[in-house]
């Protein structure tokens, strides 16, 4: 019966090579959208650990002529009186690098044993009570780390994976940082600072004494009251252009910095998703076009096989067994493409993401071609002999 | 002829409106997409005001400094000679190691030394729109993007004033505090764009100016071009002005006399980074001036490639690949409707094959008819597109710059039409014309 329909296809190839083209490149499409979608629908699963709502981002600009002592005691006194504005909750320093601001500090070596490059953040005390992040393991700075043998520093759980996946708990572990010893004494759940769509990475807090820049931190995070968010701007605005004395005073929405830090993805994904939808429903129509004439043209071929005592069935399940040997070759043919790019490890995605692309790939072909097919076929299958062997 | 033509086609439209309505459907939604996608693509890359001479501008978006690192390697070569001596040969290879680079955009003060009085430029600017500024407005947040520049600008970047004029070049030397604003500006914060906001106060950050002009919104996507206000650079934090590093706010663009002398403009920047005395930095040795036609720029942008050539093909190949297979796809899908349908129309032909037509003349008829159906979806399309434009300029999707919809882009437009009409109807057409007389009339 198989070897019966791929003659059959063999013998009209010229007709069919349009449908086999057609059906290779709206499967090398579907796969990439696919693929895609499903890779970035699995990292914006992922927490992201910490708040975003109700946060807003503020830079200052510290003049530069002032000496290290007066500097702490200024952002003291700032985050003294940001504290009593209305509607404020709590609010932290931190320094360079912040979520969503789209730079990123890393620093890697093989001190430890093992090559392991992190990404850091410079953070404070008040850093995790404020973001509301949550700690797995240990504790976040507290007043007194200063006096420590080792500055402490804070992990992610990705480092803990990463660089330690059979320890049970690594908190005391020393861990040594651009050629200095650090203790870690605390591991956070998560910390994706660059958008929902950023891969897990081994990432590091280091706290106020550690920054070896020789510049303050000018950047502050506050969290407002629920619904209180935008009317806490303005004040916090003129306590602080007061407080520094300059004007370079910006205050960003956290929440509106992560969707647009999520932009990249989002935008193409949408647009994807909106041609790739038109471009199937114009393959269904099309498709359902050419069966409907290539079928009605064969009404005196059904009538005869129907004469000769075939079902409506048997006649349904050879047109739709035809054009699915065209299809599955298309297919074929485009898997065999598709397989090179996670064996060949073309692209940093794991090829898992590939394989149920290219899976959910095929099963949305075929299931439109089947439809498309079944339509068409059923009603062909439905004349009378009678009537067909007549016209003819 | 083409009236008999013309009345057939739509005749043979109009007996099977699901197949006219499948066609349809795809050409429109096809077309459609790719008007749009020549807007915003003449929005990146067309000549179109402020930017009307872009393909005469030299950009500087960026200088990098560099500190080179060499790993010397001795490789001693020992050889036992006849006589029994041996002798020694040792070769030193010096190669390339680390490096510590520092790149950004450069201080007014280096520009102003070096990079006046360059060979073949008509204008030039510098400009500094790296900033912020915050206005509130009773509660209300405005946040603005500011560009510190100088009288030239205006010069070389063709900015359309709606009202008033750009500030002078005694404005700029006296640091007098005038600024011109957007239109968008102009509305936010006056709730007004009319003649009387010109000569009225702005309060920007602590200080107030008077705004001198209100220019309307570019039709062009560049980030030299996308400040929000823009004020005399002689207003700007006196430490970014007196700075003698190499590296501070400012970018420069150069507008060339003719197209023809852009790359002379970049080789003769190339060259004065080249020789330019870095003693005075005690960190970098080595200074590099990415100088840049906007197409280059524009690419490294997007890639966020240093390498100008290759942040182009990182662009273009996959840009190209993926319009290519979105237009692939419908393309084959209407071939393989028409080629199917073939058949329909066997009897017409055979009997005009019969009476005498040639087969050519059966090929023009088809190719016709099919452009008839590419023309009534390029046109359901063109409204489709003019929707989508109208819509996203009202709501300020792509930011500030509004989508253009001018004689050159209609033209482009009406291209796409014709040669997609032409290759969704040759193969077609071809199958026709071939028709068997003989056997098609049994």
């Amino acid at each position: 019966m198989l070897t019966h329909l791929f003659k059959l296809m063999w013998n009209k190839r010229r007709t069919n090579s349009l449908l086999f083209l057609e059906i290779l490149l709206a499967f090398i499409v579907l796969f990439g959208v696919y693929s895609f979608a499903l890779y970035n629908l699995d990292r914006y699963n992922a927490p992201l650990g910490f708040q975003t709502e109700h946060m807003l981002g503020v830079a200052i600009d510290i003049d530069d002529e002032m000496d290290s002592l007066d500097v702490l005691r200024l952002q003291e006194r700032i985050k003294r009186d940001i504290r009593t504005l209305p509607g404020v909750e709590d609010v932290t320093f931190l320094g360079f690098v912040n979520p969503f601001g789209g730079s990123t500090w890393g620093i890697g070596g093989d001190d430890n044993g093992f090559d392991a490059h992190v990404t850091l953040t410079f953070a404070e005390r008040d850093y995790a009570s404020t973001l509301n992040m949550k700690l797995r393991d240990g504790r976040w700075f507290e007043e007194g780390d200063e006096n420590e043998k080792y500055p402490p520093i804070v992990v992610n759980g990705t480092f803990h994976d990463n660089f330690y996946p059979d320890a049970e708990s690594i908190v005391d572990t020393i861990f040594i940082l651009g050629s200095e010893s650090h203790k870690i004494i605390g591991v956070v759940d998560h910390y994706k600072y660059h958008s929902n769509f950023e891969e897990p990475y081994p990432h590091v807090f280091l706290p106020p004494q550690s920054n070896f820049t020789g510049e303050p931190f000018q950047q502050l995070i506050v969290r407002t009251a629920p619904g209180r968010t935008a009317q806490a701007e303005e004040p916090l605005y003129r306590l602080l252009v007061d407080a520094t004395k300059n004007t370079d005073v910006v205050i960003w929405n956290m929440e509106a910095d992560r969707k647009k830090a999520n932009r990249p993805v989002v935008i193409p994904l949408a647009i994807m998703t909106i041609i790739s939808g038109f471009l199937l429903i114009n393959i269904a129509l099309g498709l359902f076009g050419v069966l409907f004439t290539q079928i009605n043209r064969r009404r005196a071929e059904i009538g005869l096989r129907k004469a000769m005592g075939a079902t409506p069935a048997a006649v349904t399940a050879q047109f739709v067994g035809e054009v699915l040997v065209v299809t599955v070759a298309g297919l074929l043919l485009g898997t065999f493409f598709a397989v090179q790019l996670p064996l060949l490890e073309l692209l940093p995605i794991p090829g898992k993401y590939f394989y149920l692309g290219i899976g959910a790939a095929i099963t949305t072909i075929l299931l439109i071609v089947a439809l498309c097919a079944l339509i068409p076929s059923r009603q062909a299958a439905r004349l009378h002999p009678a009537t067909v062997l007549h016209e003819e | 002829m083409i009236k008999n033509y013309l009345t057939l086609a739509l005749k043979v439209l109009r007996r099977k409106p699901f197949y006219t309505f499948v066609s349809l459907f795809g050409i429109s939604f096809t077309l459609m997409i790719l008007m749009l996608i020549t807007s915003m693509g003449d929005a990146m890359f067309g000549a179109n005001p402020p930017m009307t001479d872009v393909n005469k501008m030299v950009f500087l978006p960026q200088a990098e400094r560099i500190l080179q690192f060499y790993d010397t390697t001795y490789v001693v070569d020992s050889v036992r000679m006849d006589d029994g001596r041996m002798r020694y040969d040792s070769t030193a290879n010096v190669r390339e190691g680390g490096m510590n680079n520092s790149t950004g955009n450069l201080a007014f003060h280096f520009l102003d030394q070096t990079l006046r009085g360059l060979d073949r430029v008509a204008s030039y600017t510098f400009y500094s729109n790296d900033g912020f500024v915050d206005a509130y407005l009773d509660g209300r947040k405005l946040t603005m993007s500011t560009c510190y520049t100088d009288a030239d600008y205006w010069e070389v970047f063709d900015f359309d004033f709606l009202y008033g004029q750009p500030f002078t070049a005694d404005a700029v030397a006296g640091a007098d505090k005038v600024v011109v604003i957007t239109e968008v500006v102009a509305r936010e914060y006056f709730g007004e764009v009319t003649a009387d906001v010109i000569g009225r106060e702005i309060a920007l950050g602590r200080e107030r100016f008077t705004v001198a002009g209100i220019v309307a919104r570019p039709y062009k996507d560049d980030d030299s071009i996308n400040g929000d206000v823009f004020m005399p650079y002689t207003t700007i934090d006196n430490r970014k002005l007196q700075s003698d590093n190499i590296s501070g706010p400012f970018n420069a663009v150069f507008k060339a006399e003719d197209k023809a002398h852009t790359a002379g403009i970049i080789d003769e920047i190339h060259f004065i980074a080249e020789t330019y005395d870095m003693s005075g930095d005690e960190d970098y040795e080595i200074l590099k001036l990415t100088a840049a036609t906007a197409t280059e720029k524009m690419a490294a942008e997007i890639m966020q490639e240093d390498d100008l050539r290759q942040a182009k093909l990182l662009l273009f190949i996959p840009l190209i690949t993926l319009l290519t297979l979105f237009v692939a796809l419908p393309l084959i899908n209407l071939i393989n409707l028409s080629v199917s349908r073939v058949y329909e129309r066997r009897s017409e032909i055979a009997v005009r094959k019969a009476f005498g037509a040639d087969s050519r003349s059966i090929l023009y008829q088809f190719l016709f008819e099919n452009m008839v159906l590419t023309v009534i979806g390029g046109l359901i399309g063109l409204a489709l597109a003019l929707l989508l434009i109208r819509y996203i300029n009202a709501n300020d999707l792509l930011g500030i710059v509004r989508l253009a919809f001018s004689a050159r882009v209609f033209v482009y437009f009406l291209l796409l039409i014709a040669v997609f009409g032409l290759l969704s109807g040759l193969l077609p057409a071809l199958r026709m014309s071939r028709t068997n007389v003989a056997d098609a009339l049994r």
